[in-house]
């Protein structure tokens, strides 16, 4: 089920609210409450997946048990230590922070190799433990609504108390064999479906054998909450976190509705003590309709519509059996213009639905976009969009790989292969896996090549500036203010160029529509630089790519809190914009819902980029 | 029951700020801090009201409300809501029929299918939805070629041409001619991404060679078409044609026929009176949501004309029975566009009894088989003029092997292959295997 369809807005959403909140609290118990969400969730997956729910619900099983084993097991071992009147084979927390640590049971605590992957600024890495585990996700929740903003903080923080808590002993044999069996039977049913008919085909290449491909249709979000259940087996199995020995919970956790196809991909950690205690505030349950509004505006009346744009230029590109055949620079830079629009308003959309719904039924889940069409350098992109993607590639692939602490190879290697698994997670295809390295190698660029320019250029600067009398030095400051004005322009460009050009990879469905794209870009292609039909279409969807494009942008943000700040202000007008905040809000969210109703009414393009991950 | 005691909690936290902020001794800062979560209280309240209200009130009327057994202006039935049984429910068929069936029962969906229309085209400033364009001419659909479709209709009609050369000996061949009816968005300065006359030509090179191609696309102008639909309007073809132009009767029976046929055609059409049965909202305007004038439907008459003997095969009986050129009651129909030869029917014979029966000079004894789709409608009555017998084939409700059953080709008589770009770019719907 899409949230954006009228079966979930006007028939599941509406009866799964109002038995929510009037299913009884005994004693503050979120029991019940659980219980009809894991009903209702199972099926909202059942409605499109009615047997893979099984597959989903059996994923589950697997996760909660083979949390009961590990817990079992950490707890006999622990009880061995005391028994035996020896010390635990525990060490400090600090300890192991210790250089060269790269055993797989450690956890993730190594700061400076996050940073490598995901932050830029160097100074954040001489910050103290707690300081950096919190710094990132706190910057990236800025900026959000408020009531976002504490969570992460909040989250770095009982990780570090999970932390203090629960990590007492070093794992034994069993323990190990129990998680690596885990892990091989979580991700076993990712692996068949996904990945099964990708291998065989290419092994039928390799060998010129006919081994028969299973064709199995993908269960629906697999891909998101297989990795939900990895990341609690492998957070408890580094006690980072607690069992849950509820398997309603645990199920609630993984089924949840609002998260369960397409992300955020939600951990364990920062939900566990929400899944048993949460608020439901009058105010939590508005942002949640604000938020969830907003998504639906995004996804239905942009993402819908530059998507048909992106379909219209895409296949006259590259079908040569489509309605409009032009292969044009024109209409190879509307498609990939219109698929960056899209794919962000689509999943970024759908997050803000996801996270909207969240609010409403009292859950705080982490933000998953943070305005990625602003960065200016692939490494920012990264840390803005698909949030929790990344930072489950980073704490759960590249940090075991050993991140950047085994020297500047491995460093590249594990790079380029935490790219290329990504790349595959997106899906079972080598343009998929091109994709993956095609942003290991900018952001290698970057990492490498840039960053020690920009430096050199920072140093010589400041070096002048300082030799310079004052007078002179004002002049100069200037200049580098306007240098680097003219060099964020210029990083802002090449990030959306390298970004769209991306997408060549990632969206075409083979290697010769890939080329084909790339010709016509380059105005190689048969009809040169426009013809009518891309010049029709670049009228006709003019206004709503400028929409877009100042869409993506924090500045309707920034523009909501100027209003309020204008509000909260003394001034004589602040009466005049608190009621102009007081209806314009309501007014908002009615007409997004009526618009977005008047679309999926009348409309049949409803096409979903995500869905096939 | 927990909304109740939150939203009674908010209340009573909007009181006790209502309260502070009268106190004197607060500051200004405090008062301020207190208005702001009030107001916020208030807010959230309205907000949810507003959404109950829209998503709650929403569902209740689609539940309440009486369900259309038509959608009028859509001109369909609505989808139909899948049986909730066990088979329906593990292939989620009944789940993959909910949404359609939901959509199509929603209250109020027309008024919010006007809202998209208008979101489309005066917010977001677009010319076209879901294919359909308003333009110049009016309202329309792009029918754009597609190459490989376009390819397949040709070889159907050649494989029909083959058929019929197959019965006919070397003295008794026809004369083969085909014509394409162009998408009216050629017509639109704005050069609208619809039919190329051009691709059509490159894809027809070396193709229906032995056939005559009639170009028809310099013999329209746009005020040929009705603006609320894809048809011709046959008075506007003849009007034109009054005034002398070079229209699509006259083309057709330039390159078909002989000067006599040109001749007796002019001197009907010259002499025809135009008959307005009404206002006419053809297809475009629902299919858009856009409330767009309605067009006139008329017909050209003449005694010639009404002289007219025509028959109607029926599949039921497989006999031909009588009928009339212009049906009346049709028109009142939900299509009024079936004023014309009643609408869809496999063949119709149509004979012109002042050119066969009065054995006036001008009798030329020439017939024509005219292979059309729905624009052939309105267009045989005026080509009967300069024939003695019209037969319309219309393959979409006959397979091709049946029409020597039915059809006593004549020698020597003209045959059109007449189809609009929507018939080329749908082979499927030819009944030609």
């Amino acid at each position: 089920m899409l949230f954006s369809s009228i079966t979930f807005l006007y028939w599941y959403l509406p009866v799964v609210l109002v038995l929510y909140y009037i299913v009884p609290r005994p004693h503050g118990s979120l029991l019940w409450r659980n219980l009809l969400l894991l009903l209702a969730s199972v099926v909202f997956y059942a409605w499109g997946e009615p047997l893979y729910v099984l597959i989903m619900l059996g994923q589950a099983f697997v996760g909660w048990g083979s949390g009961l084993a590990l817990n079992y097991l950490r707890e006999r071992n622990e009880q061995r230590c005391r028994q035996c009147s020896e010390p635990p084979q525990s060490e400090p927390t600090q300890s192991k922070h210790r250089q060269g640590e790269t055993s797989q049971s450690e956890p993730p605590q190594s700061k400076p190799a996050h940073s490598e992957l995901l932050q830029s600024e160097p100074r954040q890495n001489a910050q103290g433990k707690s300081e950096l585990l919190q710094s990132e996700p706190c910057q990236n929740a800025q900026g959000k609504s408020e009531l976002l903003q504490s969570k992460p903080c909040q989250n770095a923080q009982d990780q570090v108390e999970h932390r203090q808590t629960y990590k007492t002993a070093k794992p034994d044999l069993a323990t190990k064999v129990v998680f690596i069996a885990a892990i091989v039977c979580e991700l076993s049913a990712l692996l068949v479906f996904k990945y099964t008919d990708f291998f065989l085909n290419n092994i039928n290449m390799l060998l010129q054998s006919e081994l028969s491909l299973l064709a199995l249709a993908l269960p629906l979000g697999i891909s998101f909450y297989s990795f939900q259940i990895l990341s609690y087996t492998i957070d408890l199995y580094r006690q980072k976190v607690s069992v849950q020995k509820n398997p309603l919970y645990f199920a609630t956790y993984v089924a949840l509705f609002p998260q369960l196809i397409a992300g955020p991909i939600v951990r364990y950690a920062d939900i566990a003590e929400q899944l048993t205690q949460r608020k439901h505030t009058l105010n939590g349950f508005a942002n949640g309709i604000r938020r969830f509004c907003v998504g639906l505006g995004k996804k239905v009346l942009i993402a819908n519509t530059l998507g048909q744009l992106a379909q219209i230029a895409q296949s006259a590109i590259t079908d040569s059996e489509a309605a409009i055949v032009e292969q044009s620079t024109l209409f190879a830079l509307l498609f990939l213009v219109a698929f960056t629009l899209q794919i962000y308003f689509d999943f970024s959309g759908y997050s803000d639905m996801a996270i909207g719904l969240g609010l409403m039924f009292g859950f705080k889940f982490l933000e998953n976009f943070n305005y990625p069409l602003i960065a200016k350098s692939i490494t920012e992109f990264w840390r803005r969009w698909h949030m929790s993607m990344s930072y489950w590639f980073r704490d759960y692939v590249y940090i075991p790989l050993g991140g950047n602490r085994k020297g500047k190879v491995r460093h590249i290697l594990n790079i380029l292969i935490v790219w290329m698994v990504t790349g595959f997670w997106h899906g079972a295809g080598w343009n998929f896996m091109g994709w993956g390295l095609f942003m290991a190698l900018f952001l290698l660029v970057e990492k490498f090549v840039f960053a020690r320019i920009q430096k050199r250029i920072a140093n010589r600067e400041s070096a002048k500036i300082s030799d310079k009398k004052p007078s002179r030095a004002h002049t100069l400051l200037s200049a580098s203010r306007v240098h680097a004005l003219l060099l964020a322009f210029v990083s802002h460009i090449y990030l959306l160029f390298v970004v769209m050009l991306s997408w060549i990879l990632f969206q075409s469905p083979d290697m010769q529509a890939a080329t084909a794209t790339a010709t016509a870009l380059i105005g190689m292609g048969a009809d040169g630089l426009a013809g009518n039909a891309s010049l029709y279409y670049l009228r006709d969807y003019a206004f709503p790519l400028i929409i877009a494009a100042i869409g993506c942008t924090p500045l309707p943000a920034k523009l909501v809190k100027m209003l309020r700040s204008a509000a909260a202000s003394e001034s004589s007008f602040a009466v005049v914009f608190k009621v102009s905040l007081t209806a314009v809000e309501p007014a908002f969210i009615a007409t997004m819902l009526l618009l977005v109703t008047a679309f999926l009414v009348d409309g049949t393009f409803n096409p979903f980029i995500y869905f096939r991950f | 029951m927990h909304t109740t005691k939150n939203i009674h909690a908010a209340k009573t936290e909007t009181s006790a700020n209502a309260l502070c902020t009268q106190k004197a001794d607060f500051g200004k800062s405090r008062e301020s801090l207190n208005a702001t979560v009030g107001c916020r209280s208030w807010q959230a309240l309205l907000n949810i009201f507003i959404f109950a209200l829209i998503i709650g009130g929403f569902a209740l009327a689609t539940l309440l409300l009486p369900r259309a057994e038509v959608l009028v202006s859509e001109r369909r039935k609505p989808a139909e809501l899948p049986t909730l049984n066990a088979e329906n429910l593990t292939s989620a068929h009944f789940m993959k029929g909910f949404e359609p069936w939901a959509a199509d029962a929603f209250a109020g969906r027309e008024e919010l299918r006007g809202l998209r229309a208008f979101t489309v085209f005066n917010v977001f400033a677009m010319t076209d939805k879901d294919g359909l364009y308003f333009g110049e001419a009016g309202a329309g659909k792009f029918e754009a070629i597609k190459r490989a479709n376009f390819i397949k209709t040709v070889d159907k009609v050649e494989k029909v041409i083959f058929n019929l050369n197959s019965t006919a000996n070397e003295s008794e061949m026809l004369s083969y001619y085909y014509a394409i009816i162009p998408d009216k968005s050629i017509y639109d300065s704005r050069s609208l991404p619809g039919f190329s006359s051009a691709l059509a030509d490159s894809l027809l090179q070396g193709r229906l060679q032995g056939a005559t191609q009639i170009p028809l696309a310099d013999a329209l102008v746009k005020s040929d078409f009705y603006r609320t639909d894809l048809h011709w309007d046959q008075a506007e073809l003849a009007f034109r044609a009054q005034a002398g132009a070079d229209t699509v009767p006259t083309r057709l029976m330039r390159y078909m026929g002989d000067d006599v046929q040109l001749a007796r055609m002019r001197q009907v059409l010259n002499s025809a009176s135009i008959n307005d049965v009404g206002a006419f909202s053809g297809v475009y305007p629902g299919q858009l949501a856009l409330n767009i004038p309605a067009d006139r439907l008329r017909y050209v008459s003449s005694p010639v004309v009404e002289a007219m003997d025509v028959s109607y095969f029926d599949a039921q009986t497989e006999t031909f029975v009588q009928g009339s050129l212009y049906d009346l009651d049709a028109a009142k129909g939900r299509d009024p566009y079936d004023l014309f030869l009643s609408g869809a029917s496999p063949i119709i014979i149509i004979k012109n009894p002042d050119a066969v029966l009065s054995g006036k000079d001008d009798a030329t004894g020439k017939e024509l088989y005219l292979f059309r789709d729905s624009f052939g409608s309105s267009l045989a009555p005026l080509l009967a003029c300069g024939y003695d017998k019209v037969t319309l084939i219309d393959l979409r409700y006959i397979d091709y092997r049946l029409l020597d059953k039915y059809i006593d080709f004549k020698p020597g008589s003209d045959v059109l292959f007449c189809y609009s770009s929507q018939i080329f770019n749908n082979p499927t719907v030819l009944l030609v295997q």
